[in-house]
């Protein structure tokens, strides 16, 4: 008992700041997605690598943790666990919280939150006035301008080959690429707006431009589409969890 | 797999009807419910939509864009044929709903033409504009994928759902096809729920 105030004392001296707040600005540029894109009023096995311009944009420079999330909830209380609706949310939502406003432990507070759904983590990032990141958004983050691509994709491999961690790591730990941001693709996967944008067999899509066939070369990349489009809005799961980002020019 | 589809509207409008009685308006949406989604759309004539004013009636549910050369007329095209099907067997209200991908081009004005070249009786169908945000929510929901290309068109699935009266997916139309004795195995289960429920 008589450790209590210290211990606070020391809490709040050692306090890092609002991890999640720290933003990286990724500078406007282009990248080629995994996905290729049919060449337009061509026939549809017609395919071809095209560029993707992405506007300049901030993101977090960490993954959004469990202590944030929790402030997060705190003012929200439709995010609880046991207020939120099963139709944006299943039922493993937050199920390694205690309770509806507490951790396991305080070594969780570090650790990227899962186990939320993409309706969470929108809303989580609307709460701060900022978004998912859309998949080109993400991928060109990640793409680094190109830097250190071997290594990033043997670094990436190893991570898809090992089984989830049971406690996952804490942000930060995995170490940053040139632009700055940490973690990416190293902890746990990661939400996008547009997580469902990916249409595998154009037989099925409407429009000129239909995208569909995949780059087989790629095979960390092959994985994250893959992934993503596995999802649906409101699954949960225990290594996927998100950040946000800040258009250029939003307050 | 469209007279089973057929037959469980004819279920589910039934059911509504029932419903209607006991006036089931007040009570909190059921947890997975689509009426959850808060989200404001607008309808053909510019009138504010919302999801609980499904409430009672079963939908047929679907996304689309009315500039659309290719598959966007086959979905309008097998939802009417469900409409034609399901008037003859029951009287009972069943809604049609066509919500739109496309927040730039179809507006209400651009909704209500197309509904009128369509020739779609408007006592059954509602065609819906709404912003990109609201938009991917009911995406989101409906488990339907899409994206806009460079040129404004959208790539997407082609998905109907089928929403009971209170707003709860029973059953999804999709262009890969859905196994049959899926969806006689959903409506023996919504029957035999609705009896046990008696």
């Amino acid at each position: 008992m008589r450790l209590r105030p210290l211990l606070l004392l020391c809490l709040l001296i050692g306090r890092p700041t609002w991890a999640a707040s720290e933003l990286v600005a990724i500078p406007s540029g282009a990248y080629v997605p995994f996905l290729l894109q049919s060449k337009p009023n061509s026939a549809q096995d017609q395919f071809q690598k095209t560029p993707v311009k992405v506007d300049s944009f901030s993101i977090d420079k960490n993954l959004v943790t469990n202590e944030d999330y929790l402030k997060f909830v705190k003012s929200n209380p439709e995010w609880k666990k046991s207020k939120v609706k099963r139709v944006f949310a299943d039922e493993r939502y937050l199920q390694n919280w205690s309770s509806d406003l507490k951790l396991a432990g305080p070594e969780d507070r570090k650790r990227p939150v899962t186990d939320v759904s993409w309706f969470a983590a929108r809303a989580y990032c609307e709460s701060r006035d900022m978004n998912l990141p859309t998949t080109d958004q993400w991928e060109f983050a990640f793409f680094d301008n190109g830097r250190n691509q071997e290594a990033v994709k043997e670094k990436v491999l190893a991570w898809y080959g090992q089984p989830t961690a049971r406690h996952l790591s804490k942000v930060g730990a995995e170490g940053k690429n040139e632009f700055g941001v940490y973690d990416l693709s190293s902890i746990v996967w990661e939400w996008t707006l547009d997580f469902n944008s990916s249409l595998p067999g154009s037989g099925l899509s409407c429009g000129g431009g239909s995208v569909g066939t995949l780059d087989s070369s790629d095979y960390a990349a092959f994985m994250r589409y893959s992934f993503r489009s596995s999802l649906k809005a409101n699954y949960t799961t225990g290594n996927l969890g998100f950040r946000c980002v800040k258009e250029k020019g939003a307050p | 797999m469209k007279i089973l589809l057929i037959s469980m509207l004819t279920f589910l409008s039934a059911q509504a009807s029932a419903h209607q009685h006991s006036n089931v308006q007040t009570e909190a949406p059921s947890t997975d419910s689509i009426f959850n989604l808060k989200s404001a759309w607008t309808d053909q004539n510019g009138k504010a939509f919302h999801f609980d004013s499904l409430n009672g009636t079963p939908s047929v549910v679907a996304m689309a864009y009315t500039s659309c050369q290719s598959s966007c007329p086959l979905i309008i095209e097998e939802m009417r044929k469900i409409e034609a099907e399901i008037s003859e067997k029951s009287k009972k209200p069943v809604r049609f709903l066509l919500f739109s991908f496309d927040s730039k081009r179809d507006t209400p004005q651009q909704l209500k033409a197309f509904a009128e070249k369509k020739k779609l009786d408007m006592n059954h169908w509602t065609l819906l504009h709404g912003d990109p945000k609201v938009v991917r929510d009911l995406a989101g929901v409906l488990g339907i994928s899409y994206k806009m290309d460079s040129s404004g068109d959208f790539n997407h699935s082609n998905v109907i759902t089928l929403l009971n009266s209170e707003g709860v997916v029973k059953s999804q139309l999709n262009g890969i096809g859905q196994s049959p004795d899926d969806l006689e195995t959903q409506i023996v289960q919504i029957q035999k729920a609705s009896t046990s429920a008696k």
